[in-house]
């Protein structure tokens, strides 16, 4: 059997990445996929411990399902304002979104 | 019914009443909103529709003061689920009434500003009532999405897209922070349900000490975040000045107090057994939060800035009774965060209603107000001065209360910390009463009046300013009967 | 009777706001009734007092808050004893002064007299208050209509002087309220008088710090060098009855602060540090006379010669005897009284002259003898000459400290012969002198207000000034247990 440390690697690695393009990327689609990728690991971590430590009654499982569907409406609801405000500014760049003292 | 692990579970779906009340009723005010020309509606109804709902909801959660039951393990009905449903319903209905000649002239999509603001009060209950981390997660989000909508309302005003473009952003940032020690907490405890990780805990962690600090830091940093607590707090002022009046006004109010409800029952209740591990962290962002919040809030311009700012340093206060929690710190917080939405909301619907007449949020715009309106004028004053602590008014009393509750609690730094901000704030509450009682008017100069809803809620929340800060016994011995049901 | 002595004033200043814009001219009417209906009750609590009684007296109490499980409560209790009553007459007196000496007052008028009348119920509320959390109540509800009545109704600079008002009060009654928590928390009661029967000996935190802390605000408020910056900038641009409040009363809240609060509740601290709290009260009183005989503006003058006068009051409790607290409750109340005239006399000639600056009057007393009298008998009184009332508390003052502060005493006496000289110099130059072109025209109080204030305020001196026994007999009531407290430790 695989050891559990390596899917919680896996999992510290996609967080990991996911909150560098967070303060990296400049662009809000990207911030956004970034923002994915952390909710990736998250449910990683979830299904891993459900999986290994909590096998019974795999509540873990069942809040990946939800950090999965809640995700998905995210992005749904962040695309949304995206295309908003590219709409008024012909811009998806969080540093030219600039009325308000960031 | 039983689940796996053997547990007999309940579906008492009554026990739910008040929110499937209000989440219906922000069904129809979608619906009456769509179909307003087939059904002849105007657009009136509305608000009174979402008022009739709330109510209903209101009354019917009274049923059960003093019971201790539970939704299928998930959703916990006790005195302290009541005092929240009664705080977030009430401060909807004040939000509703106060700001509807708002909302038709400034907002976009009338019906979803309604049903959003009714869906986030249902997200906001269930970030208190919670049992289970998952019930918790989902509760968050239902009220993070809302309001991420909601701040984007705004007709005609680019600000309002930006600051919902920052605060989506960041708030998923923070969900996923909050999400990843979410996770660590269930591989150390093994379990998502607040009784079993109290166990798990208290039992011991058998060597995954790491996991589990790394995971209350990212607990407390995502938590923190929603808070608008400092380091996390970069989004508040953009998304406070962004956002509809009355939105802003409804995330100082809800959105602070549900995360500090969620805060309470989470760190009175699964994390308390690892108290020394989190109770630094939770101090320090304390301090940073007062000291940061009332200090930058110095230096602003903009009314809805300043009280984003003051509502930031409010938190550092609320965030002090965490600190040191305790039965009497968690019945002074609740009564701190009852006596802070009342008066908040005082300030706000007073900067609404002056907002109506005038379009101005520059605080120099106040400029002469005690001589055009002296009864706008004395709200906000009052207000203001409830926030930074005068005494005879709610703001002094809640925050001696808590003040004390810290300095009881052993952390008598914190609260001279918190004493001494707090004699900070009143300079900046006193800039803006500056502005209204010692200068001439700028241009018009005529006597106006408030429209009767605004006159309504101003009194209504002036009154209750005012008693609370005289009397205050009557919510204390609720928030204490609200919070006992978290130490047992 | 001491809750309608408390709540009479809130109720005017309830009505004078409440008057329909068009009848705002009686603003000063109704302000005046309710202010004499108050000054009548504090002369009835004065005249009914019982001097032999032991404890406070006309106590009203109930509780106000019950914190159920953080085992605290807060009560509403208000009592006199022989300190208190004698300067709740006073605020009783100058109040009505206060009112008559506004009489002319044209620009908001309504609000301008409800919030001197919501003054005198804060003040009081300081004066009466059995509670720590209720007397830090009103110490701080006091701010704001001082803060409004000075910024709007004040000359020059009147918005960075009421600021700078506000700012060193909050400054030193932040620190106060964490001192009354601590000391609450320590005993267990927010009660004056249980935690004056059992003071606590621990607290979180050493006592002495405990002693600073409350001490500050009271000092603040007193004020004494180097913390006093704010009184002549506040002073010189409130408006005179303002003036005539902060000089009279508002300044004695710190001076009945010590007394009620610091000496009795903290006793062996008070003893430890009396050594450095008489060498502040002498530098205080000679620096003070000092920078008053540099002072160019009438009005500044009087308001550095209060620095030097409350001095004295700190010099007396620095005593730590029942002789040198007598001296000092006795000063409060003269200072009161003779300050209060001067600021009134200064507010008359300004109205007159339109002018503060010493150096362009001249020979005013031609023109206007009545006005000229009453300041020069202001002035001797002020200088203790004796027969008024300043000579009294004076001479009691120093009497009390010789033996445990011979050196701070001396100072204090070289202190009155200072103030001997600005108030002479400024009574000649003034006053005396020959008449000049500039002046010719100007008239001597005529009006029946003006008359009537200054009137009341003479009265109060001379008659204090030949019979003290009307006074001292009452304030030695008040002050024997604290005497008592502070002796024994």
């Amino acid at each position: 059997m695989i050891p559990m440390e390596n899917f919680l690697l896996l999992s510290a690695v996609l967080f990991a990445i996911g909150f560098y393009g967070v303060l990296a990327r400049r662009s809000a689609i990207l911030i956004l996929i970034s923002v994915e990728l952390m909710l990736a690991g998250v449910a990683i971590n979830f299904v891993t411990f459900a999986t290994y430590l909590d096998s019974q009654a795999f509540s873990g499982a069942i809040f990946a399902l939800f950090v999965i569907t809640v995700a998905a409406a995210e992005v749904g609801l962040a695309l949304g304002i995206v295309l908003r405000i590219f709409r008024e500014r012909q811009t998806a760049n969080v540093d030219e979104v600039d009325t308000l003292k960031w | 019914m039983r689940d796996i692990l053997g547990h007999s579970l309940n579906f008492q779906y009554e026990l739910l009443l008040p929110e499937i009340i209000i989440a219906i009723t922000a069904t129809l005010v979608v619906g009456a909103d769509a179909f307003r020309n087939e059904l002849r509606l105007g657009r009136r109804i509305l608000p009174w529709l979402s008022v009739i709902g709330l109510v209903a909801a209101l009354v019917v959660s009274l049923l059960w003061i003093d019971t201790q039951r539970n939704f299928a393990r998930l959703i916990t009905i006790d005195n302290y689920t009541t005092f929240f449903r009664v705080l977030f319903t009430a401060t909807a209905i004040v939000v509703i009434v106060g700001s509807h000649e708002y909302v038709e002239r400034h907002i976009g999509h009338i019906g979803e500003f309604y049903a959003l603001i009714l869906l986030s009060t249902v997200g906001a209950i269930y970030m208190a009532a919670a049992r289970d981390l998952l019930t918790a997660y989902v509760a968050i989000e239902v009220l993070s999405f809302s309001l991420y909508v909601a701040v984007s309302l705004a007709r005609n005003d680019p600000r309002s897209g930006e600051a919902a473009l920052k605060y989506t952003l960041l708030g998923g940032v923070a969900s996923a922070m909050l999400l990843y020690g979410l996770s660590l907490l269930y591989g150390v405890a093994g379990s998502t349900q607040y009784t079993e990780i109290s166990g798990a805990l208290a039992a011991g962690t058998g060597g995954m000490t790491l996991p589990l600090i790394l995971g209350l830091v990212l607990i407390v940093a995502g938590l923190g975040f929603k808070a608008s607590a400092v380091p996390f707090h970069m989004y508040t002022p953009d998304a406070y000045e962004g956002a509809p009046l009355p939105i802003t006004a409804y995330i100082s109010a809800t959105s602070k107090a549900a995360v500090l409800a969620l805060f309470l029952r989470w760190f009175s209740g699964p994390l308390l057994p690892a108290l020394p591990d989190w109770q630094w962290m939770v101090a320090l962002i304390a301090v940073l939060t007062m000291g940061l919040g009332n200090l930058v809030a110095l230096q602003q311009r903009n009314i809805k800035r300043l009280l984003a700012y003051s509502s930031i340093g409010q938190v550092g206060y609320m965030l002090m009774a965490i600190t040191t929690v305790s039965v009497v710190s968690a019945s002074a917080l609740l009564l701190h965060i009852g006596g802070y939405l009342v008066t908040n909301l005082a300030v706000f619907m007073a900067v609404i209603a002056f907002y109506n007449r005038t379009g101005t949020e520059e605080i120099s715009g106040f400029r002469g107000l005690a001589q055009t309106n002296p009864y706008l004028a004395l709200v906000i004053t009052a207000g203001m001065f409830s926030l930074g602590g005068m005494p005879l008014l709610a703001g002094f009393l809640t925050k001696f209360i808590l003040f004390t509750a810290a300095a009881d609690g052993g952390f008598l730094w914190l609260a001279t910390f918190a004493v001494i901000m707090s004699t900070v704030s009143l300079y900046y509450y006193l800039q803006v009463i500056k502005q209204m009682y010692l200068y001439q008017p700028d241009g018009d100069a005529r006597r106006w009046r408030l429209s009767p809803t605004g006159y309504l809620t101003t009194a209504v929340l002036l009154a209750g300013t005012v008693v609370l800060g005289v009397y205050a016994t009557p919510l204390y011995t609720l928030a204490d009967r609200a919070t006992r049901v978290l130490f047992v | 009777m001491l809750t309608v002595f408390l709540f009479l004033p809130a109720a005017g200043a309830l009505m004078v706001a409440l008057l329909p814009r068009e009848r705002s001219h009686e603003a000063k009417w109704v302000a005046l009734a309710f202010s004499a209906l108050a000054f009548l009750t504090s002369i009835a609590v004065f005249l009914r007092f019982d001097r032999d009684a032991v404890g406070y007296q006309f106590v009203d109490r109930f509780e106000w808050i019950r914190a159920g499980t953080a085992g605290f409560s807060i009560q509403y209790v208000v009592g006199v004893d022989g300190l208190s009553a004698a300067l709740v007459l006073l605020l009783g007196l100058l109040t009505v002064v206060s009112v008559l000496i506004s009489w002319n007052i044209e620009a908001r008028t309504k609000e301008y007299f409800a919030y001197l009348l919501l003054l005198e119920t804060a003040v009081a509320g300081v004066f009466v208050s059995l509670d720590l959390i209720q007397f830090f109540l009103f110490w701080e509800l006091e701010l704001v209509p001082m803060y409004l009545l000075i910024s709007i109704w004040g000359s020059g600079r009147k918005e960075y002087s009421a600021m700078k008002f506000l700012l060193y009060t909050l400054a030193g009654s932040a620190f106060m309220l964490v001192g009354f928590l601590m000391l609450g928390f320590a005993a267990g009661t927010f009660d004056i008088a249980a935690l004056t029967a059992q003071p606590p000996t621990e607290a979180l935190v050493p006592l002495s710090l405990i002693f600073w802390a409350i001490m500050l605000a009271f000092l603040v408020k007193l004020p004494v060098f180097p913390v006093h910056t704010w009184l002549p900038d506040a002073h010189t641009d409130a408006p005179t009855a303002v003036s005539v409040m902060l000089a009279g009363v508002l300044l004695k809240m710190g001076g009945y602060g010590i007394l009620r609060i610091a000496l009795p509740i903290l006793p062996n601290e008070a003893r430890d540090f009396r050594v450095a709290l008489a060498a502040l009260a002498a530098v205080s009183v000679i620096y003070g006379a000092i920078v008053t005989l540099q002072q160019k503006d009438l009005k500044r003058l009087i308001a550095y010669s209060s620095v030097s006068h409350m001095g004295y009051v700190l010099l007396g409790v620095s005593a730590m005897g029942a002789l040198g607290l007598s001296g000092a409750a006795l000063q409060m109340f003269t200072h009161g009284a003779i300050t209060g005239l001067l600021f009134v006399m200064v507010g008359l000639v300004y109205d007159r002259t339109h002018t503060r600056e010493i150096s362009e009057m001249s020979g005013l007393i031609h023109r206007m003898p009545l006005i000229g009298t009453v300041m020069l008998v202001a002035g001797l009184a002020s200088l203790g000459l004796p027969g008024m009332a300043g000579f009294v508390a004076e001479l009691t003052t120093f009497l009390g400290t010789l033996e445990a502060h011979p050196a701070a005493t001396i100072a204090g006496i070289f202190g009155v012969v200072l103030s001997a000289g600005y108030i002479l110099w400024m009574v000649e130059r003034v006053f005396h002198g020959p008449p000049t072109e500039r002046w010719a025209g100007l008239t001597d109080a005529t009006a029946w207000w003006e008359r009537t204030a200054m009137a009341a305020l003479v009265l109060v001196i001379l008659a204090v000034g030949i019979y003290p026994a009307l006074l001292t007999e009452t304030i030695a009531a008040g002050v024997a247990p604290i005497a008592q407290i502070v002796g024994a430790a």
